[in-house]
């Protein structure tokens, strides 16, 4: 059974672009353009990862990362934060929210597939 | 004994005349008692009598008198006087007119009844003796005319003996009854006889008397003195009040004061006659008035200020202690001229005299004068002067005593000035000051303050406390700091909200002092303050300028955020496109797009890193940056970087060395920042080194600083350039040209890490031949613990 990938980004290009960096792999993959949507992709789907980009319209990521923490099925699942913003600061309020790797912008398309890879093969052993 | 003689006794005084009377009767004798003189002439004048006892004083008739008329009457009768006192003159006066005896009362009644029985019998004996020596001489006459002149002369003679040794006697019993001391002494010294009382007194028996002469009994210090009289004496004049002193038996000092005469026989001397009289007590009296006077005296010679009596008539200087320096006072100085060198009195000169001022109110002055002193210097002088008065209440002399005030004046005028020039600092501050005592009762204020205050006067704000001028919300506040003070050494400015006299209210800055007095007792304080309303509107604009500036700077952050993360975005798919089009994920790419893609990939990722450094840099200038310090080993970082930075270097064929000093201490910084640091230089060393070149990093400690330089033999830098390079995009244009292009950020943010970290940063170089560039960092705190290395 494919695993299942929840991508969470507003700006299409960049959605596109990370699809195609993971279509490679045969992952099943979800997308989500807003908070909401996110939300509701999350609960139907039960995603086994979610690429969560931070800035998203309606509700930010880090909202949607603690609604979803807040829910036990979604406690243990992995989220990686991606976002444009690299000030200081960025990476722990990811971090509190629940994430569990922040990346900033732009992500290394030639390291984003081994990362999942290697946060998804823990999981199957825990 | 049995008589019927006849006594008249005289005597005014009716109880001594009464029991006289009575106890002569009581003796047997037939007595007549009467009181006044002229009775008593008239009795005698007609009735026999024996005797008469008679004052020698008597209100209506002499007692002298009596004796010549009762010596007229009765040559044999024996007369007796009476007087209260004796006197040399009036004995040998009342002697020489025939009186028997002499007593001076009180009368002792036993020896008048035994010297009234000898007279009486010696009355009788003498009447006895008349009429034999008359038969005699009648028989004789009879029996030999032709010795009647011889024996006339006889008779004579033995008559005369007789009445000589009478007198005799009378002048002894007169003697021995004498309270006085009374001496004959013959010329060669020897005691003729001396009375009761001399020897009672001296302490001589009769015997011993005898042996004695005049030199034994006078004190050795009277000797001279007493020669010089007796010879005088014996030459004819007479001493009165002749002061001696004489040495009892026992060796105790008598003073005396006497009399002294001499009775001549054929023209010489035969036998001095004194009567003294003890004069102890007079003496002791008088020595004790001398001891009071010298003690007095003592005292004013002890004074060492200047004092002297003057004569209020003319001025002349009477007495002067030692201190007075006048001098022989023989010369009658006058008191002006030995105090002020002047010749006319104070008055004259300007000064109030205190010799007038003291006659005009008859009471103590005190007055301040200019006197000079011996070498000329003017002194100034605060004259006492006190009033002597007479019986009648007359000034007649002044006491007058100097102090010399010279050093207290000088002290006095150099306070005044000092307090002039504390008055003019106080009244020329342009701070408000403010004296308070220790209750915060207002002493003083200047001007400055009450016009800050709003007040007209001074004397508004005198005596009220100071607490009235602050606002009621700082009182307590002011009191307790002012405890504080005291009680802490507080220090320093406070800020309070002071009040005007209108109740409107204004920032002040208070410094207060505390005032001691002489023994560091704090007694009040000295509060000086400024009004600050300015300079808290001054305050309050920089603060809403910094805060407009802050506001501005965040705006600028969070644009530069902003502009970040807007641009990565395209840039995330530029890059993120261009990698997976490399990579051949949608598709085989031929050679000429492979080249289109590294290109658009290259400056995507120069863009990036040109937006990383524009971010990093900003942050540094709006003082963002913040360094997470710690202590670090240096050359596990330089150890790192060349692991990073090999297979780099590796392509082109360069070498790294690396020479670290041993034993090189941990520095202070900010691991990641100085890892970038390290790495951008060794980048530029590299890029800056034709292949195969030689790179070197090295470390050394030099003083509080560890040194690090990354040095290279590339093509150098112009001295014109050296500093150039470190500013933002300031790449050479034939390093741009040679197409080796940087941000042009990575020199400027190296430095301003470094000089963030307290260190520096410099070149050195020659151009075409190499560069080396160091930067400094703080030596680790000791106290800071050892980086754990091994954890990330």
């Amino acid at each position: 059974m494919k695993e299942k990938i929840l991508i969470v980004e507003d700006n299409p290009r960049n959605m596109r672009l990370i699809t195609m960096t993971l279509s490679a792999k045969s992952y099943e993959l979800f997308e989500a353009s807003d908070g909401e949507q996110a939300l509701d992709m999350a609960i139907r789907q039960r995603p086994d990862l979610i690429i969560m980009d931070i800035q998203l319209p309606k509700m930010n990521g880090l909202k949607v990362t603690r609604r979803l923490r807040q829910t036990p099925a979604f406690n243990h699942t992995p989220i990686i934060a991606i976002t444009a913003y690299a000030m200081k600061g960025d990476k722990e309020k990811a971090i509190d929210a629940g994430c569990d790797v922040y990346l900033p912008k732009p992500i290394n398309t030639r390291e984003l597939p081994g990362l999942i890879a290697e946060i998804l093969q823990q999981r199957r052993k825990r | 004994m049995s008589t019927d003689a006849t006594i008249i006794v005289v005597e005014n005084e009716t109880d001594a005349r009464v029991t006289m009377c009575r106890m002569l009767e009581d003796a047997g004798y037939k007595v007549i008692g009467l009181k006044r003189g002229i009775d008593a002439l008239g009795i005698i004048g007609r009735s026999p009598f024996n005797a008469v006892i008679t004052d020698i004083r008597l209100p209506d008739v002499g007692g002298l008198e009596i004796l010549e008329l009762a010596k007229e009457m009765n040559p044999d009768a024996a007369v007796i006087m009476m007087t209260s006192n004796a006197s040399v003159e009036t004995t040998v006066d009342a002697v020489d007119h025939g009186a028997y005896a002499y007593f001076v009362k009180p009368i002792n009644p036993d020896e008048l009844k035994t010297t009234i029985a000898n007279a009486l019998k010696q009355q009788r004996l003498s009447l006895e003796n008349k009429r034999l020596i008359e038969s005699l001489q009648h028989s004789r006459r009879l029996l030999s005319e032709a010795n009647e002149e011889l024996r006339n002369e006889i008779t004579e003679r033995k008559q005369a003996e007789e009445a000589l040794r009478e007198s005799e006697e009378r002048y002894r019993d007169l003697f021995e009854n004498a309270n006085d001391l009374i001496q004959s002494v013959t010329p060669d010294g020897h005691f003729r006889y001396v009375n009761t009382a001399w020897r009672n007194v001296l302490g001589y028996s009769k015997e011993e008397v005898a042996n004695l002469t005049l030199w034994d009994i006078i004190h050795p210090d009277y000797i001279n003195h007493c020669r010089e009289i007796f010879q005088k004496v014996m030459s004819g004049e007479t001493a009165n009040n002749v002061e001696a002193v004489f040495i009892t038996k026992d060796g105790r000092v008598v003073p005396v004061e006497g009399s002294i005469n001499c009775r001549f026989e054929g023209g010489k001397p035969v036998a001095t006659r004194g009567i003294f009289r003890d004069i102890t007590e007079r003496k002791q009296a008088e020595e004790k008035i001398q001891q009071q006077n010298e003690f007095l005296n003592n005292i004013l010679n002890s004074l060492t200020h200047p004092f002297y009596v003057v004569d209020v008539n003319d001025y002349t200087v009477k007495m002067a202690n030692p201190a007075a320096k006048l001098g022989n006072l023989s010369e009658n100085p006058t008191c002006y001229a030995l105090t002020h060198k002047i010749v006319k009195p104070c008055g004259s000169v300007g000064h109030a005299c205190p010799l007038e001022e003291v006659k005009k109110t008859k009471k103590p002055v005190t007055v301040e004068h200019i006197h000079y002193d011996g070498d000329g210097n003017a002194r100034n002088v605060e004259v006492h002067g006190y009033p002597v008065f007479d019986t009648e209440g007359n000034v007649i002399q002044m006491i007058e005593y100097c102090l010399d005030i010279t050093e207290r004046k000088q002290l006095e005028e150099a306070l005044r000035e000092n307090e002039e020039k504390l008055r003019l600092m106080f009244e020329s501050a342009g701070e408000g000051i403010v004296v308070i005592d220790l209750d915060n009762k207002i002493l003083d204020v200047n001007q400055v303050a009450v016009r800050m205050h709003g007040y007209d006067s001074r004397e508004e704000l005198i005596g009220r406390s100071a607490l009235d001028l602050s606002a009621e919300e700082d009182r307590a506040r002011a009191s307790s700091n002012t405890r504080r003070r005291l009680e802490e050494g507080l220090r320093g400015a406070i800020e309070y909200t002071l009040l005007r006299k209108d109740g409107s209210k204004f920032p002040a800055e208070v410094n207060m002092a505390t005032i001691r007095d002489a023994h560091g007792i704090p007694i009040g304080f000295i509060g000086i303050f400024v009004d600050i309303t300015e300079r808290k509107r001054i305050e309050k604009e920089i603060q809403e300028k910094n805060e407009e500036l802050a506001e501005a700077s965040r705006a600028k952050s969070e644009f530069l955020a902003h502009m970040s993360h807007e641009l990565r975005t395209p840039l995330n798919v530029i890059i993120g496109f261009s990698e997976l089009m490399m990579d051949e994920l949608p598709g085989e790419v031929n050679e000429e797009q492979r080249q289109c893609l590294s290109d658009i990939l290259g400056s995507g990722q120069h863009l990036l890193s040109l937006i990383n450094d524009i971010l990093d840099l900003s942050k540094i200038e709006s003082g963002k940056m913040e360094l997470k310090l710690t202590n670090i080993a240096l050359p596990s970082v330089i150890e790192s970087l060349r692991r990073e930075i090999m297979p780099v270097i590796g392509k082109r064929e360069q070498s790294l060395d690396v020479e670290v000093e041993e034993g090189l201490p941990l520095v202070r910084g900010d691991k990641v920042k100085v890892r970038q640091v390290l790495l951008n230089l060794l980048s530029n060393a590299a890029k800056f080194t034709p292949d195969g070149g030689k790179l070197k990093v090295e470390a050394i400690r030099n003083g509080d600083w560890c040194q690090v330089s990354v040095v290279d033999r590339g093509i150098g830098i112009k001295k014109e350039d050296q500093e150039k390079i470190f500013e933002p995009f300031s790449q050479l244009d034939d390093l741009q040209a040679e197409g080796r292009g940087g941000t042009g950020l990575g020199l400027t943010l190296a430095r301003q890490i470094i000089e963030k970290h307290g260190g520096r940063m410099w070149v050195e170089s020659k151009y075409r031949k190499g560069s080396k560039f160091s930067f400094t960092l703080p030596l680790a705190t000791a106290d800071e613990p050892h980086p754990r290395e091994n954890r990330h």
